[in-house]
């Protein structure tokens, strides 16, 4: 026999789930002008601005990822972070209670995708279970991506790779999409 | 959700604390209940903080400390510093401020203090900023002086290339040309005297010798063509590859081909490792001086490197004439008609443009056989 729901009840109901949105605590991590801030900025904004001003300490904002049909709200709070601390910054108090990484390198400058290598294995041992996915940034520099010569560390299959472009946007959405997808089937809040 | 703005209990210090907070816009306070919900707030800097609902909930650096935070109370005179954050909205950061939350037992409550950078802080991030942009420079002018250096060393193999190239022309494509201009004297005598010398014979000579300088200048462009990257580095399935390669030779038939060892799928550009194995291959077959023959065609992985080794039974390469070789148009039997000697120097320039190295294994003297070694990076050199 079928149960009739009040009209009511099920409004509460939807109502009750729609503000149960998930927030996430993500860090933005890297050297000195990776990109870090050009990719918070691109994602928040939809600017890029080429000047480039260095972060001091700890920037934050806030984005709503675009839900999938049926799927539940979705908010990141993007620690955008200061490149100088390197992996001393795993001894900070920002990154406590951090669920999620993204750890950014330059493309075109091959001693930061060095450093994302490590501050990945270096994430990954702090906060295990955290999502996590390095970022090669600034690849609208490069004739072709796909060519880019890697780190060992980061040509490990299954590795969690993604090729963006603050200047144009290109992958920013997706990544952050993506990252809320997995953080949600993952159950990582 | 509990309402804002009971009248809580204070000792002394704390309302002097907010009578003076009240009036001042470098700093704030909050006070919160045991379960961090805010009940009352003072100074400007506070004035976002929705009473009535969870500090970690409403301030964004605090997100996610709730136990960190709640677990103060059994710790006396600790506190939670989050130092240096600023919260951007609108395209422009706001303050940079201090957060600080500590457990205040004789009035049962949590404060959370706001402060705003001090001048003198503000200065030296200024100052730290400059020096940072200096820092970004300098590795730029760095960076850039590498690539300057690799551009160099690129010149310097063009060049190379450059010479080697003028070499070959003026010397090795020499031998046809001049070969063609004899066979055309003879040719010309032979038409005075048909019946004693014909001229059909000259007229062969002349169509081989036309045949070989277009072969070679086949060899030739090819070569120069190899730097050349069209493709791109693409997943490669070496044992399908090696075995494509064998099922596509035209073997004798009195000749085996083994294929062993362990062939992965790597990362690299498919042409030239098609390139160096179809031509070691041929070569090996093709300088046989039997009717039967062995080759064999092995992988390893050895460090950072795929090694490949094309081994035969043939005569083998004495150790004076292994560098030579690998020379455009070099051939150790100048009777033997087969070729144009470009196949190893192919071979090599293959290598070369990869960063694969190649070595010879071979010496007649002690025993037939010749192995000719390629160590090819699993890691590809960038284009310059």
């Amino acid at each position: 026999m079928a149960r009739v729901v009040p009209q009511s009840f099920s409004n509460f109901v939807r109502d009750w789930a729609f503000a149960v949105m998930t927030t996430c605590k993500i860090m933005l991590l890297g050297e000195m002008g990776v990109g870090k801030t050009s990719i918070a900025k691109q994602l928040v904004f939809g600017t890029f601005d080429g000047e480039y001003g260095s972060t001091i300490g700890v920037e934050i904002y806030t984005y709503d990822v675009e839900p999938p049909p049926d799927g539940d709200p979705f908010k990141f709070l993007i620690w955008d972070t200061d490149g100088s601390f390197g992996e001393s910054f795993f001894n900070l108090v920002y990154i406590r209670q951090a669920q999620a990484a993204l750890i950014v390198g330059d493309v075109t400058r091959p001693s930061t995708l060095e450093s994302a290598a490590r501050l990945t294995e270096a994430f990954a041992d702090a906060m295990p279970g955290r999502y996590f996915a390095t970022v090669l940034n600034k690849c609208d520099m490069l004739e072709d991506p796909e060519q880019l010569v890697l780190p060992e560390q980061l040509q490990m299959p299954d590795f969690p790779l993604v090729r963006t472009s603050a200047k144009t946007g290109m992958n920013i959405k997706d990544t952050f999409y993506e990252a809320a997808q997995t953080i949600t089937r993952r159950g990582l809040f | 959700m509990r309402q804002a703005d009971d009248e809580p209990h204070r000792n002394d210090w704390l309302t002097r604390a907010f009578d003076a907070l009240g009036r001042r816009e470098y700093a704030a306070l909050v006070c919160c209940d045991s379960e961090l919900i805010a009940i009352h707030r003072e100074g400007q800097l506070a004035e976002n903080i929705s009473l009535g609902e969870s500090i970690c909930l409403t301030v964004a650096p605090l997100f996610g400390m709730e136990e960190e935070i709640k677990s103060l109370r059994l710790q006396s005179d600790s506190w939670l510093e989050i130092p240096t954050v600023a919260i951007v909205s609108n395209g422009a950061p706001t303050r940079r401020l201090n957060y600080l939350v500590l457990w205040d037992s004789p009035t049962d409550q949590f404060v959370l203090f706001l402060a705003r950078s001090l001048a003198a802080n503000d200065m030296a991030v200024e100052l730290r900023r400059e020096v940072r942009q200096r820092m970004l420079v300098e590795a730029e002018v760095a960076a850039q002086a590498l690539e300057i250096e690799a551009a160099n060393r690129v010149l310097m193999r063009v060049n190379r290339d450059l010479a080697d190239f003028a070499r070959i022309v003026s010397h090795d494509l020499k031998s046809p040309m001049r070969a063609m201009r004899y066979f055309t004297d003879d040719l010309e005598q032979s038409l005075l005297n048909p019946v004693e010398d014909d001229p059909k014979t000259h007229l062969d000579r002349l169509r081989t010798q036309s045949r070989r300088m277009s072969s070679m200048l086949t060899g030739l462009l090819s070569y120069a063509k190899l730097e050349q990257k069209g493709d791109a580095i693409a997943p490669v399935d070496t044992a399908v590859l090696v075995n494509s390669i064998v099922d596509s030779l035209h073997l004798p038939v009195s000749f085996e081909v083994y294929v062993k060892g362990n062939w992965p799928e790597i990362e690299t550009l498919e042409a030239p490792l098609d390139l160096i194995i179809r031509n070691l291959i041929e070569n090996a077959i093709k300088h046989h001086d039997r009717e039967e023959g062995v080759v064999i065609i092995s992988c390893h992985e050895e460090g950072k490197a795929l090694v490949f080794k094309v081994s035969d039974d043939g005569p083998g390469i004495a150790k004076n004439h292994q560098e030579a070789i690998f020379q455009p148009f070099v051939r150790l039997n100048e009777e033997d008609a087969r070729g144009t000697g470009m196949g190893l120097a192919l071979v090599k320039r293959a290598a070369q443009s990869v960063g694969a190295e190649l070595s010879v294994l071979s010496a007649p003297e002690n025993g037939r056989g010749c192995a000719m070694i390629v160590m090819w990076p699993r890691v590809l050199l960038t284009k310059l």
